[in-house]
């Protein structure tokens, strides 16, 4: 125990130094693409949480959707400062997704399934059809972005990537650090035993129903905060943004990274933007993003079911094995 | 004999559709028995278990637990009540291992919310419960098992391990599904005497079997029941020599010649 302690205490470290080091060794639009990988990790993270109780929505990205609308509108027509406006689109998407799980979780399932993708093409076209205050099919632009610190000499400016980097570094810890210890408490087990057997949960006194709520609820509000994130980042954003495609990228960093662990997800998400965004690009093939992620997916599912953190194992038995024959 | 009342059905009626489950069933169990509630297969049995349970609602009739009119109430709800029930086969949380199990089986001991789950962080949130998860784990001979995945227990052990889950709930009455099912003669035998041990502990046992022998030695009293009804109710030598009853199981002579 103490040895794998030390060996989570050094990669602890190491992977603080490469987040801190990495913006400064890559370009200017890869700064960029690091600062939506961060986002996106706290997107996939989000949904993972909701999977925990063992329902698969498809109307996430429409989550973090509310969650970006109402923090651009609570910071530009209410003038809410950005950090506040963003805790904002956090809890109004918590809200919404508590007024969607009445209808929702009357279904189980595939129903489920359908039933939030509607929800979720509801709120869009509400998005579209209300110019005032969504702005319709062009959305809202000129979104406030985060003030600058200034602290004497010192001057942070967020328009900078790699500062917006590590404000979105901090903020999606936080939300994961949350979201670990939700998992880990005795509500995480009543979540998975909700997901493995929801009849032997209720008979024990189990409101199943009222977990699979809290469950969307969550994460729908850290989706709501990945949303605000990408708002005030970008400055605009529009209904197309938040539709089924990205849904479906989402799936993918999730299935491929897989969901049984908690950095399966993450795992997903990393590798796959690597995949698109360095090997592609330079590939110049970019633009076949949707074939690729479609052919990786079907790969996935036939070859590695179970996902990317199930291959994590595998190399640690084998790197165990190697040093036990170096010893002897 | 003015023995406390502990459970009552009146007039229970469940229709699936045309089909007539339950139809206009009464039971009466007292507390601290161990009753058994036999009858040929189709006799609605299971369904009688899963309506008094709250997985399905009653068509009509009343069920009335302790005094209270718990007819209708969802499955949690009446677990609250402190009527608990299992199920047949191996229904557990297979993936969770065995100390989880009974974990959840602890959810109405102290409600949970956010702030104190962020603080406690773990699974234990409270000593009494390891204490009492190690005490359950002991009385069903589980303890070895403690970090073992539930799905991987024999088969003994899981139907030990299913009742130990709706122990952990403390009940004060418990509704046993086919408690018995594949399972061989030892097997049987020391799950009867887990029965009996629970009784002692002053739960209250409805069971539906189709072990006659295990229903025989174990019960004290035996509810019949022959599509969706009543049959006839006694003790076990009562109930091996009414006519009603062995005709409902095999048939009357003028019929099978």
């Amino acid at each position: 125990m103490p040895e794998r302690r030390a060996f989570g205490a050094v990669f602890a470290l190491f992977l603080v130094v490469v987040l801190a080091v990495l913006p400064h060794v890559v370009t200017y639009s890869q700064q960029e693409i690091l600062v939506f990988l961060v986002i996106n990790v706290l997107v996939v993270m989000s949904y993972r949480f909701l999977t925990l109780t063992g329902e698969w929505s498809l109307g996430h990205v429409v989550m973090t959707g509310v969650g970006a609308y109402a923090s651009a509108l609570a910071a530009k027509r209410l003038g809410f400062p950005v950090p506040i406006a963003m805790l904002a689109g956090a809890v109004v998407s918590a809200a919404v997704a508590w007024v969607l799980s009445f209808p929702l979780f009357r279904m189980k399932g595939f129903y489920f399934l359908i039933g939030s993708f509607a929800a979720g093409e509801v709120i869009r076209l509400l998005w579209k059809r209300f110019r005032d205050p969504f702005g319709g099919p062009k959305g809202l632009k000129r979104i406030p972005e985060l003030s600058d610190i200034e602290v004497g000499a010192f001057r942070i400016d967020f328009f900078d990537p790699v500062a917006y980097y590590y404000f979105a570094i901090a903020v999606v810890t936080v939300s994961l650090w949350l979201l670990w210890r939700l998992e880990r408490s005795n509500i995480g087990l009543v979540f998975n035993a909700v997901h493995w057997r929801d009849s032997l949960a209720a008979s024990v006194g189990v409101d199943t129903r009222r977990y699979r709520t809290l469950a969307l609820v969550i994460a729908s509000a850290f989706a709501g905060l990945a949303g605000a994130l990408f708002a005030h980042y970008v400055g605009a954003i529009n209904p197309t943004r938040f539709n089924i495609e990205e849904m479906v990228y989402v799936l993918t960093w999730a299935i491929v990274g897989g969901t049984a662990t908690f950095y399966g997800p993450i795992l997903g998400v990393v590798m796959l933007t690597v995949l698109n965004e360095v090997v592609l690009r330079k590939l110049g093939l970019e633009q076949a993003r949707p074939l690729v992620y479609g052919g990786i997916l079907i790969a996935c599912v036939l070859f590695l079911p179970k996902g990317l953190e199930s291959v994590v194992p595998m190399l640690a038995r084998l790197g165990r094995g190697r040093s036990r024959t170096v010893r002897t | 004999m003015s023995r406390e009342e502990i459970l009552r059905v009146e007039g229970l009626v469940k229709r699936f559709g045309g089909l007539v489950a339950v139809d206009g069933l009464d039971l009466s169990v007292h507390r601290g028995e161990i009753r058994g509630l036999i009858g040929p297969n189709g006799a609605g049995k299971t369904t009688t278990f899963n309506v008094i349970s709250g997985f399905f609602a009653p068509t009509s009739g009343r069920i009335v637990y302790r005094g209270k009119d718990i007819t209708g109430l969802a499955m949690h709800r009446v677990a609250a009540e402190g009527l608990v029930r299992t199920f047949q086969h191996s229904t557990l949380f297979l993936e969770m291992r065995v100390q989880d199990n009974i974990l959840v089986g602890r959810h109405l001991e102290h409600p949970r919310d956010l702030f104190s789950a962020l603080r406690h962080g773990g699974r234990w949130s409270a000593a009494e419960d390891r204490e009492r998860v190690e005490e359950i784990l002991a009385f069903f001979g589980l303890g070895s098992y403690r970090d073992t995945l539930a799905a991987e227990l024999p088969y003994g052990a899981q139907r030990a391990l299913g009742m130990a889950v709706a122990l952990a709930a403390e009940p004060e009455m418990m509704l046993l599904d086919e408690p018995f099912a594949g399972m061989n003669p030892e097997e049987t035998r020391r799950m009867m005497d887990l029965v009996a041990a629970l009784r002692e502990r002053g739960i209250t046992i409805l069971l539906v079997e189709h072990d006659m022998q295990a229903v025989m030695g174990l019960c004290d009293t035996i509810s019949v029941m022959n599509f969706g009804r009543f049959l006839a109710e006694g003790s076990p030598a009562q109930i091996r020599s009414d006519p009603k009853v062995i005709e409902a199981y095999l048939g009357s002579s003028h019929r099978a010649a």
